[in-house]
C-alpha cells in the first residue's frame, strides 16, 4: 500500500513537471521527456503508469494544439493499450474517442490513429476481425457530426447501431444526395450489412430510414419498388416466411428475377444478392469465370474491413499481372 | 425463378398485389441518371478506384 502510493505520488510530480513544462511553452523537451519516461515504464512492464503518462501527455499537447507531438503520444497510449492488451471498455474508448476528435481532420495522423487503435480492439477480441464494434460506432458518430459522411457510412456498417446508421443516411440523401437516390442510399445500406451478415442492423437502419425520411411515404407497401424489393427481402432473410429453406430461397430467386428492372439501377447490387444469396439461402458461389474479379474486390474490401485510407493493397491488382 | 410455378403461388399472399403494382412501375423505369458524389462512394470497388 505505501509503496504503491509512494509510486502514484512519482508518477504524479513528474507529471506536474512535465505540466509546467507545457504551459511555459517548452513542448520539444515536454515531448522528449515523456517519451523518456513512456520506454522506461513500458520497458519496466509499468502499464499503467505508461497508460496514464501518454494519455495525459497526448490530450495535454494536443490541447495546446501540438498536433505532431500530441499524435505522437496519442500512438504510444494506443502501443500501450495493445502491448497490455488492455480492455475494450468504456473508458478506453472514451479515451480513444477524446484525442481522436483532438487529432486534425484527413490528417494522416488521424488515418494512422485508427488503424492502431483498430488493431488494439482487434488484438484483445481477435474474432472482431474488423475491428470492435463499439469503438466502430463511436467513430461513426464523431464523423458524421464532422459530415464527414464517407467515413461515418463505413463505420456505420461496421457496428450495430442501425438507428445511428439511419438517421445519417437520410441527412447524407437530403444533403448531398439526388432526388432520384432517395430508394438508392438504403437499398445500398441494407445490401452491404447483410453481406456482412449484420440481419438486425440492416433492419433498424431499413426502418429509421423509411420511417422518417421526409421523402418516403407511409408503408411498407411503398411507391417505389426497390424499397418493396428491400422490405421482402428483410422478411425473406429473417425466417419469418413458411415453406422451410426451400420455400425461401423460391422467394428470394422470384424476388430477384421480378425486381430485376430496380436491381440494375445500380450495377453492385447483382453481386451484393449473389452474396446474400449464398449467405442466407444457401445458393452456391455463381460460376467463377473471368469476370469474378469485381465481386472479389466489392465483397472482399468490407470483409476484410479496409478502409479508403488504409495502405494501399500489398498485391498489385490482377489486371496488372496479365 | 421457379420453373413451372406462377411466381404468385410462390409469395404470400398479401405481397402478390403490390409486386403486380411494382411489375407495372418498372414497366415505365426512367434511366437511373449518374449517381450523385455522395452515393457512389458508397460502393467500395469505386472507392478505391478514385481515392488514389
Amino acid at each position: 500500500m505505501a509503496t504503491s502510493q509512494r509510486k502514484k505520488g512519482g508518477v504524479q510530480r513528474v507529471e506536474s513537471k512535465l505540466r509546467a513544462c507545457i504551459e511555459r511553452g517548452d513542448y520539444y523537451e515536454a515531448h522528449q521527456m515523456y517519451r523518456t519516461l513512456y520506454f522506461r515504464y513500458s520497458a519496466q512492464k509499468k502499464y499503467n503508469d505508461a497508460l496514464e503518462l501518454t494519455y495525459s501527455g497526448a490530450s495535454l499537447l494536443l490541447e495546446h494544439n501540438q498536433l505532431c507531438s500530441g499524435a505522437d503520444l496519442a500512438m504510444l497510449w494506443l502501443e500501450v493499450l495493445t502491448q497490455a492488451s488492455m480492455p475494450v471498455s468504456k473508458e478506453n474508448i472514451d479515451r480513444a474517442i477524446s484525442l481522436f476528435k483532438e487529432l486534425e481532420a484527413d490528417s494522416p495522423e488521424r488515418i494512422s490513429y485508427i488503424n492502431a487503435a483498430l488493431k488494439w480492439t482487434k488484438t484483445v477480441h481477435p474474432d472482431e476481425t474488423s475491428g470492435h464494434p463499439q469503438l466502430h460506432n463511436q467513430l461513426a458518430l464523431v464523423f458524421w457530426k464532422e459530415k464527414n459522411y464517407i467515413q461515418s457510412r463505413y463505420h456505420f456498417l461496421h457496428c450495430s447501431d442501425g438507428q445511428g446508421c439511419g438517421t445519417m443516411l437520410i441527412e447524407l440523401s437530403l444533403q448531398q444526395g439526388f432526388p432520384s437516390e432517395v430508394d438508392l442510399f438504403i437499398a445500398q445500406t441494407v445490401f452491404q450489412y447483410l453481406c456482412l451478415n449484420n440481419k438486425s442492423a440492416a433492419k433498424v437502419t431499413y426502418m429509421t430510414y423509411t420511417e422518417s425520411h421526409p421523402q418516403i411515404e407511409e408503408g411498407p407497401p411503398f411507391q417505389k419498388p426497390l424499397l418493396n424489393f428491400v422490405w421482402y427481402l428483410l422478411l425473406a432473410v429473417e425466417d419469418c416466411l413458411t415453406g422451410g429453406s426451400s420455400g425461401k430461397v423460391t422467394v428470394f430467386s422470384v424476388l430477384c428475377d421480378i425486381y430485376k428492372p430496380s436491381i440494375r439501377r445500380d450495377p453492385s447490387y447483382l453481386q451484393y444478392l449473389d452474396r446474400i444469396g449464398q449467405l442466407f439461402f444457401g445458393l452456391p458461389p455463381p460460376q467463377q469465370s473471368g469476370g469474378s474479379g469485381l465481386l472479389d474486390n466489392l465483397i472482399q474490401s468490407f470483409l476484410r474491413g479496409e478502409e479508403e485510407e488504409g495502405p494501399p493493397p500489398a498485391q498489385p491488382e490482377e489486371e496488372d499481372l496479365d | 425463378g421457379a420453373p413451372g410455378l406462377p411466381w404468385q403461388s410462390v409469395v404470400p399472399a398479401d405481397w402478390v398485389p403490390v409486386i403486380q403494382r411494382d411489375i407495372e412501375t418498372q414497366r415505365n423505369l426512367q434511366p437511373q441518371p449518374p449517381f450523385s458524389d455522395a452515393y457512389s462512394t458508397g460502393i467500395p470497388a469505386k472507392r478505391r478506384k478514385t481515392s488514389h
